[in-house]
């Protein structure tokens, strides 16, 4: 192990400053099972994680399947970071960890099958470019004029919400709502790829930069100003690729709810009020909370939405308990992904809303599979903020 | 024959040497095999990486041990304890792993008992002002639970999220609130516990109070799992006061403070919590949480909350503390505004330990000389001790603490991988805990012996610590209860 440079360097800046504390335990939403609520063994907490890698670094264990589980099974909430009184990086720990896995060629064979994907076709579905478009089949007709024309605004809209037919009316939505609002936007199209972040928590750091720069390079072209983006996770690798090379893009980079807040706040985003929600629990993605600092936006929003009353859950913002479907651990491990949205499910309806609510594909994603498996659930409508905003514009069918 | 029989007893011993209990009962089964015999499959484990997760807490020791169970209940407790015994193979208690002695830290070839599957709130009694729990349930979760009652578990340690009560109750754990409210011993009506002949029972009668005979739950309180195995806890409950306030006070120097708090205690001035925070604790908190409301430019800040019944009186009350603070040096005195202020102040405050790490870069904080206690009238001395040992030592010293209890935690932070650093930091903490010990101390005030403090208490109990051995001898003869610990 301590030939790996990379996890080596790590163990100085990182291992070191974990005081094993165990206040990462008590947040941590691997630690306990599902709703059963009953606490995992030591290595599915941040503390045991780094533990794990501070034995493969010093030799003392042998990189075995249950240490690749534990790795895998991290779903990147960021909650030990956010809670760690000793500033422990917890998170980049995995992710090297995960590198140096991959290095070793143990890495599940469902990452394996992504990365596969990724260098093949330039996204985690193996789709290619050609199929880009998918989602804009029913607004096919509005979505044509807008693909590569330069513009002040462009419009990223990522993988999942392009491949992935239940996720398509994400920039639907999206796509009718800046239309309804006369923005001069434009869209990659074809031309589009996936922004890298699979690569980021596969753990290599490299190749999610290089496909960052091909996406830079392609933006540029287009000499858009603001880029805004519907997934919290394309967003977050571009920021973290202007963070960790210390680079300017030429660009803006947004949430596109914090665009649409700043068009509420200058009055051109209107609500009507039709359209009858009643009362919506919001669930903060770890990826736009924790690793991006975006709570206000999203409920400056739903706050101006008539007939929608917002309720909060006793656990919100940063303290907000993830959903499960982060990190990759659907694609290594499904029920540890379920199990978890299972318990988001189960703390939402408590509150007894009739509609949840969030802004991140893979959350939507990952609470409407869950929801399927829960019978108390059933009654639950589960929607992305995307199309409760077309819906109080009267946009969405 | 003689030499016949000195060539068997040799490789005899020989063999027992090279083969150390290989975990074969009397019938021939191997620890696995007997393991799996008692506990479903998910309730143990002999995995390389889970045994290494489990080989450490928060001190500098560490071993591996030779399998985890994962008891749901006391009948399980009571079999791996009977196997144990018969095989003599040790086995040490867990809790959360958040000690910082080494109690809980394993012992070689021990089977190590995790016991925070055992995490359930059993009953409770609001007539009696009880309740009774697995030892296995987070402080913070048995408070959670009982709030809606509107009482709680009032012994409240700073790692409240993390602790388990029977890690509490091993170490006689406090924390915070100590000053108002007492240690854990003071808190436990009674407790059934497993010994390790197998013997399961409680030690007393579910009353607030009794005398017949020794007081053997004051016993097992504190005996880091020595003794016995806590199966079930009954605690006393107390209601939660529904105001209060905290009170803080900067002073120029650490002395001081230390000054005014013999006059507050003189004054008979006792608040239910008391704290101080030196410059550098300060700093770490606001590293770790920059919003916390603590004076920017103080050498060191005491904290004391008041709480009860009544907002009128609290305010009362503080304003007594006020002037004697004031008479004694304090200035830029600030009463806390709201309960978000209480909370963030009081969180911030219970996790400084941890975020001594953040003071200065690349200085990690370790756990060594962390808990010295002293009379309070000692104090200031024990403050100038700490100041000359942080100048003529080069490790930075965080210094903050329950000092209503005399209870200081300094906390000493190294370069983890420089050697140098380490063993001056050996030395250091040797020399705290001698300062404290001369200064009629204690080494700790509530986080225990374990390993980590061992050496000091011949010195500390004196012949104590011989009457400690007999008990553990008279109730553990073959020492397979967390052995090599505390005595």
């Amino acid at each position: 192990m301590t030939e790996n440079s990379t996890l080596s360097h790590l163990a100085n800046t990182i291992i070191d400053t974990c005081v094993r504390c165990g206040k990462c335990k008590a947040t941590c939403p691997t630690c306990d099972e599902g709703i059963s609520g009953k606490p995992r063994w030591e290595i599915f907490s941040g503390r045991g994680r780094v533990r794990l890698a501070q034995g493969l670094l010093d030799g003392k264990i042998p990189l075995t399947d249950t240490i690749v589980k534990s790795f895998y099974t991290c779903f990147f909430c960021n909650s030990c970071v956010e809670n760690c009184p000793s500033g422990t990086k917890v998170t980049e720990l995995i992710r090297a960890v995960r590198c140096y896995i991959a290095s070793k060629g143990k890495q599940p064979q469902g990452i394996t099958s992504l990365a596969c994907n990724l260098d093949s076709c330039g996204d985690i579905f193996g789709m290619g470019g050609g199929d880009r478009l998918m989602w804009a089949l029913n607004v096919e007709d509005k979505v044509q004029a807008r693909i590569n024309i330069p513009a002040k605004v462009l419009y990223f809209v990522g993988c999942q919400e392009s491949f992935k037919g239940s996720l398509a009316e994400i920039p639907e939505d999206l796509v009718l709502t800046l239309l309804h609002l006369g923005v001069d936007f434009t869209l990659l199209g074809e031309k589009e790829l996936c922004c890298g972040n699979p690569y980021l928590l596969a753990g290599d750091e490299t190749k999610c930069f290089e496909q960052v720069e091909k996406n830079i390079a392609t933006i540029s072209s287009l000499r858009a100003s603001t880029v805004i983006f519907t997934c919290p996770g394309c967003l977050n690798t571009f920021q973290k690729y202007e963070k960790h090379r210390k680079t300017k893009l030429p660009f803006n980079i947004r949430f596109a709810l914090e665009f649409l807040r700043d068009l509420l706040a200058s009055k051109k985003l209107k609500f009507p009020g039709n359209a009858v929600f009643g009362t919506a629990v919001y669930h903060d993605p770890c990826e736009l909370g924790r690793h991006l600092g975006i709570y206000e936006a999203p409920r400056a929003i739903l706050k101006a939405i008539p007939n929608l009353t917002l309720l909060e859950l006793d656990k919100t913002r940063e303290n907000a308990m993830c959903c499960g479907g982060g990190g990759l651990v659907g694609a290594c491990d499904k029920d540890f992904s379920v199990t978890q949205a299972q318990r988001k499910i189960i703390e939402v309806l408590g509150k007894q809303p009739a509609l949840l609510v969030t802004s991140c594909p893979a959350c939507f994603d990952t609470l409407e599979g869950a929801k399927g498996t829960l019978e108390q659930a059933q009654p639950l409508k589960i929607k992305d903020i995307f199309k409760v905003i077309a819906e109080a514009l009267n946009l969405s069918p | 024959m003689t030499v016949i029989r000195l060539k068997f007893i040799i490789s005899y011993v020989l063999f027992k040497l090279f083969h150390p209990v290989q975990g074969c009962d009397k019938m021939g089964s191997s620890l696995e095999e007997v393991i799996g015999k008692i506990f479903p499959k998910e309730q143990y484990s002999f995995d390389p990486a889970i045994l290494y997760a489990y080989s450490s807490d928060v001190s500098q020791f560490e071993q591996l041990p030779r399998v985890v169970v994962r008891p749901t209940d006391k009948e399980q407790v009571v079999k791996v304890v009977k196997y144990a015994a018969g095989e003599k193979i040790p086995l040490v208690a867990r809790g959360n792993g958040s000690g910082a002695a080494g109690g809980a830290v394993p012992v070689k070839g021990c089977i190590l008992v995790d016991f925070t599957l055992m995490n359930q709130v059993l009953e409770v009694n609001l007539t009696n002002h009880m309740v009774r729990v697995q030892p296995g349930i987070v402080h913070a979760d048995l408070n959670n639970y009982l709030k809606k009652d509107k009482v709680l578990f009032p012994v409240v340690p700073g790692s409240s999220e993390m602790a388990t009560i029977g890690g509490m109750i091993g170490n006689n754990a406090s924390g915070l609130k100590a000053v108002k409210y007492g240690t854990t011993k003071d808190w436990v009506v009674d407790l059934q516990v497993v010994f390790p002949d197998g013997e399961m029972t409680w030690l007393t009668r579910p009353v607030r109070k009794s005398a017949t005979g020794l007081d053997l739950v004051r016993l097992m309180v504190g005996s880091e799992g020595t003794l016995g195995l806590v199966v079930e806890a009954l605690l006393r409950i107390a209601p939660i006061p529904p105001h209060r306030r905290i009170m803080q006070a900067s002073f120029k120097n650490l002395e001081d403070l230390g000054k005014c708090v013999s006059a507050l205690f003189q004054h008979g001035l006792i608040p239910s919590a008391m704290e101080v925070l030196d410059r550098s604790a300060i700093d770490a908190i606001h590293l770790y949480k920059e919003a916390v409301n603590l004076s920017p430019d103080a050498a060191a800040v005491l904290l004391l909350e008041e709480e009860g019944d009544e907002l009128g009186y609290i305010q009362f009350r503080l304003q007594k503390f006020q002037q004697v603070c004031q008479e004694n040096g304090a200035y830029n005195l600030h009463i806390s505004q709201s309960e978000k202020e209480n909370t963030q102040l009081w969180e911030a405050r219970s996790l400084v330990g941890a975020s001594s790490s953040l003071v200065k870069p690349g200085y990690n904080r370790i756990y060594v000389g962390e808990d010295i206690t002293v009379p309070i009238d000692r104090l200031v001395e024990m403050f100038k001790k700490l100041r000359d040992l942080a100048k003529s030592y080069t490790l930075p010293i965080i210094v903050f603490g329950h000092i209503g209890d005399g209870n200081i935690h300094p906390a000493i932070t190294v370069r983890k991988r420089e050697p140098a650093d380490l063993a001056l930091a050996e030395k250091l903490q040797d020399e705290i805990h001698h300062a404290a010990l001369a200064l009629g101390g204690s080494v700790s005030g509530e986080h225990g012996v374990g390993l980590a403090r061992k050496r000091y208490l011949p010195e500390e109990r004196g012949y104590a610590i011989e009457i400690m051995r007999k008990i553990k001898q008279a109730i553990d003869p073959n020492n397979i209860l967390n052995p090599s610990k505390i005595y």
